[in-house]
């Protein structure tokens, strides 16, 4: 069953972070996703994160489903125009990716942008919009396509983040242009992540009209959320995080915790495993909370430590 | 009012490289609002010049360089252009072209040009406007531009990285454009703006052409 007939029948999904090469050395990467195959439902490539090199996810994500994996094809619009855009999503749907998560990108350090001019040409929502258009059969410019894309559409969304309101017009905006899942940033207290399921469902029945105004609107689309699950390394670590990602709130319970410990690696991954089966648990209560998304940047051997520990 | 800053001082000199004889050129509209390029900024150019072993053989504060009608008159009016190797221009690109056009020497940029402005004081000037050529102000508010604003050019809304509720993710110096935008809608009673899709912006076309007016 692939991801999205997963959650379609509401199961619980979870997911891993897959970082293409900072080169051509692609043979460890396929070698770890088939590792830890059976651990997880699919694989997010990851489009030049935080605006530095890597292959683009294309090829990678080309190469998993070579080799019997689904990945979940990530799309910045931080560098490409709308014809690039158009271009690769045709292109991914080619090769056989049936999942896009259309993002809008982070912007690049200031020191990058004079070979890596950031283009913005598309907004997240626009881009969904625009992807939703191609798999209706037409281009932006409304000429017909031969032949056109079947894809499953995600978004992101950061369930910390203020003023509420406004980004939970954002994110409604989102699912009006197509998303039907949502990854969430890393979330910490889930508390605050039950908090936000709920929220977010009361404001999206309440305002889904709006978002159509000059028409009638369509019936509200069932969205499943993937909450963020982010290992920390140390104390150290999530102390920087709490000062400098917004939305995001580490908890000082869990921080004493990491430092209290002499292997705060080792803490950090028990702390994911535990938060994955508190999800699990919130899945049964929302099952709009779907499952969870491994943000390991990459590093697939922690990621099956992690999955592992949450198996017991 | 178009926003200038100085180059470095060493971005200066690697400018002029081995010529010694200086003219200066100030600006006397948006360059000296922006103290660029107005009189207080070439004679403080003249003297950084002087203690970098250069020649500054003159100095004019044009009215308006980027108007060529301008730039000729008064640089017909200055004999001691002649002795000149290099041209310094303390003003935007579009002045500096002009004063190009107008003499033989060679003619060197000493300003960067950033975008429109708007004056809140003098001692606050805000990039307001980055000439996309289709003014869309209209479609939220006529009080900030995400165009401009916002480094991402976000058309629905923010991006998932406001600092604090308040601040850009990008510059946190800044304040977010969108949650000013949202506060003054919802201080307006005009939300509903807010919540429609926006279509990627049509940039003019005309922005991308040399002569947007027709010569007759």
């Amino acid at each position: 069953m692939n991801f999205q007939a997963r959650l379609d029948s509401g199961q619980f999904v979870l997911t891993v972070e897959v970082l293409p090469p900072h080169g051509t050395d692609i043979s460890d990467t396929i070698e770890q996703a088939l590792a830890i195959k059976d651990l997880v439902e699919a694989f997010n490539v990851t489009d030049n994160q935080r605006a530095i090199l890597h292959a683009s996810p294309l090829s990678v994500a080309s190469l998993l489903i070579k080799n019997g994996l689904e990945p979940i094809w990530q799309l910045t619009c931080r560098d490409r125009n709308a014809l690039a855009l158009q271009a690769d999503v045709l292109s991914a749907a080619i090769l056989g990716v049936k999942n896009v998560l259309a993002v809008t990108g982070d912007y690049p350090a200031p020191a990058s942008v004079y070979f890596n001019q950031p283009v913005y040409n598309l907004d997240s929502v626009q881009l969904l919009a625009l992807i939703k258009k191609l798999i209706a059969g037409t281009d932006l410019q409304d000429k017909p396509l031969n032949g056109s894309p079947r894809l499953f559409l995600g978004a992101a969304a950061n369930p910390g983040a203020e003023p509420k309101t406004i980004h939970f017009i954002k994110l409604l905006k989102k699912i009006a242009a197509g998303a039907r899942f949502i990854q969430t940033q890393a979330v910490f207290i889930l508390e605050d992540l039950e908090k936000f399921i709920i929220e977010f469902g009361d404001f999206a029945r309440q305002n889904w009209p709006a978002v159509w105004s000059d028409q009638p609107a369509p019936p509200l689309p069932q969205v499943k959320f993937l909450a963020g699950i982010f290992p920390l390394k140390s104390a150290r670590q999530a102390v920087f995080l709490n000062q400098n990602l917004p939305g995001v709130t580490i908890p000082e319970p869990m921080i004493k915790k990491m430092s209290a410990t002499a292997q705060p690696e080792e803490e950090g991954q028990k702390i994911s495993a535990w938060q994955i089966g508190q999800i699990r648990q919130l899945h049964e209560k929302y099952p709009q909370l779907a499952g969870a998304h491994l943000m390991t940047m990459g590093d697939l051997g922690k990621a099956k430590n992690i999955l592992e520990q949450a198996q017991q | 009012m178009i926003i200038t800053s100085k180059k470095t001082p060493a971005q200066i000199l690697e400018l002029l490289a081995d010529h010694k004889k200086v003219f200066l050129i100030g600006c006397g509209e948006c360059a000296t609002t922006c103290r660029t390029g107005g009189e207080d900024e070439v004679k403080e150019m003249a003297k950084f010049l002087a203690g970098a072993g250069k020649s500054v053989v003159g100095s004019v504060i044009i009215e308006a360089p980027c108007d060529r009608r301008l730039v000729k008159k008064d640089l017909d009016k200055q004999p001691k252009l002649r002795e000149a190797e290099i041209v310094l221009v303390l003003a935007c690109g579009s002045g500096t072209q002009v004063v190009a056009s107008v003499t033989e020497k060679e003619v060197k940029p000493g300003l960067d040009t950033i975008a429109l402005g708007k004056i809140n004081t003098l001692r606050d000037i805000q990039a307001a406007c980055r000439l996309c050529g289709n003014c869309q102000l209209d479609l939220l508010t006529s009080l900030y531009c995400p165009q401009n604003s916002c480094p991402k050019k976000l058309a629905n809304g923010p991006c998932g990285g406001v600092r604090e509720g308040k601040f850009c993710e990008v510059y946190p110096e800044n304040d977010c454009v969108w949650v000013r935008i949202y506060d003054d809608l919802a201080r307006k009673n005009r939300l509903p703006a807010i919540f429609k899709l926006q279509p990627p912006k049509n940039i003019a076309a005309a922005v991308f052409s040399q002569r947007t007016t027709e010569a007759k």
